[in-house]
């Protein structure tokens, strides 16, 4: 037996039902990962969940189907199948066929994006995954290249959200398997 | 501290020992459970959040599910450990901010 068991959609308690609808409508028509029914009976913390991930990867944002690619290539660097499941819904909504993103994991370096996009999502991922090796360098090179502060520090904040969401969600889930 | 030490988060190690000095410890104290958090003074539900918390952080790919039956074995209850889950990716989060604003202020 698990040790956590995600909360049947009728048992969903009211306090967090707004919260899970929220992910409902975003993933639509995918289903909500398994790791955020875990947490229903914690209404505090998904809350705090959603309300990072309404804050830091609004639906409309400023970098369209970029941000989310960061987050999907993200969550396949680190192995978080919640994360990237959720990722994916969201691009399919956006007109993104599976055989494109699978092409998108496989080969990362070659994105078949515009060299601005390409940018959002390589920057993103670095950040995400080496933090500490940036520069202030790297960041007069983005602002050369165009970008503003403000767009840098979304980059950040869209980097930083997927750190918390793969972190709590791997955790989560290892949580939710049998042995 | 001990996540932000795992990481190289200076500022965050900093201000986390401040908060620790407010409470009563000192700079040796922390230094040593820096070098070595296994000799920690404190009770078995203590340790257990903080070896968990920081294997979290750090891997949380890595947890089995002997390892949620171990943390509830010593003391932590499933909503604790849900709130030990959500503080290790909190940190991960904060110190992504962090890393990032002392690289672009040059401060690295």
């Amino acid at each position: 037996m698990a040790f956590f068991q995600g909360a049947a959609e009728h048992r969903v308690p009211p306090e967090t039902r707004e919260y899970i609808e929220l992910l409902q409508r975003r993933v639509k028509p995918g289903r909500v990962p398994e790791v955020f029914y875990a947490l229903a009976e914690h209404p505090r913390l998904l809350k705090a969940w959603v309300e990072a991930q309404q804050a830091f990867i609004p639906i409309p944002n400023r970098f369209g189907a970029a941000q989310h690619i960061a987050g999907m290539l993200i969550a396949h660097a680190r192995g978080c199948q919640a994360c990237f499941s959720t990722s994916r819904a969201v691009l399919a909504t956006l007109g993104f066929d599976d055989a494109a993103l699978d092409r998108l994991c496989e080969s990362p370096g070659a994105l078949p994006l515009e060299e601005r996009e390409r940018r959002v999502v390589e920057f993103t991922l670095r950040i995400a995954r080496d933090p500490g090796t940036l520069r202030a360098a790297d960041f007069r090179e983005l602002e050369q290249a165009g970008f503003s502060r403000e767009e840098i520090l979304e980059m950040i904040g869209v980097a930083a959200y997927w750190n918390l969401a793969t972190t709590l969600a791997m955790a989560v889930d290892a949580g939710l398997r049998e042995e | 501290m001990l996540i932000a030490h795992a990481k190289g988060c200076r500022v965050c190690f900093a201000y986390c020992r401040t908060e620790l000095e407010k409470l009563g410890w000192d700079e040796t104290a922390l230094s040593q459970v820096c070098a070595n958090p296994e000799t920690l003074p404190l009770r078995e539900r203590d340790r257990a959040f903080l070896q968990y918390a920081l294997r979290t952080a750090l891997d949380p790919g890595g947890l089995k599910l002997q390892d949620f039956k171990d943390m509830e074995a010593r003391g932590l209850s499933k909503s604790d450990i849900r709130e030990l889950l959500a503080f290790a990716a909190y940190a991960n989060m904060h110190m992504t901010f962090t890393l990032s604003q002392v690289g672009w202020l040059g401060e690295a």
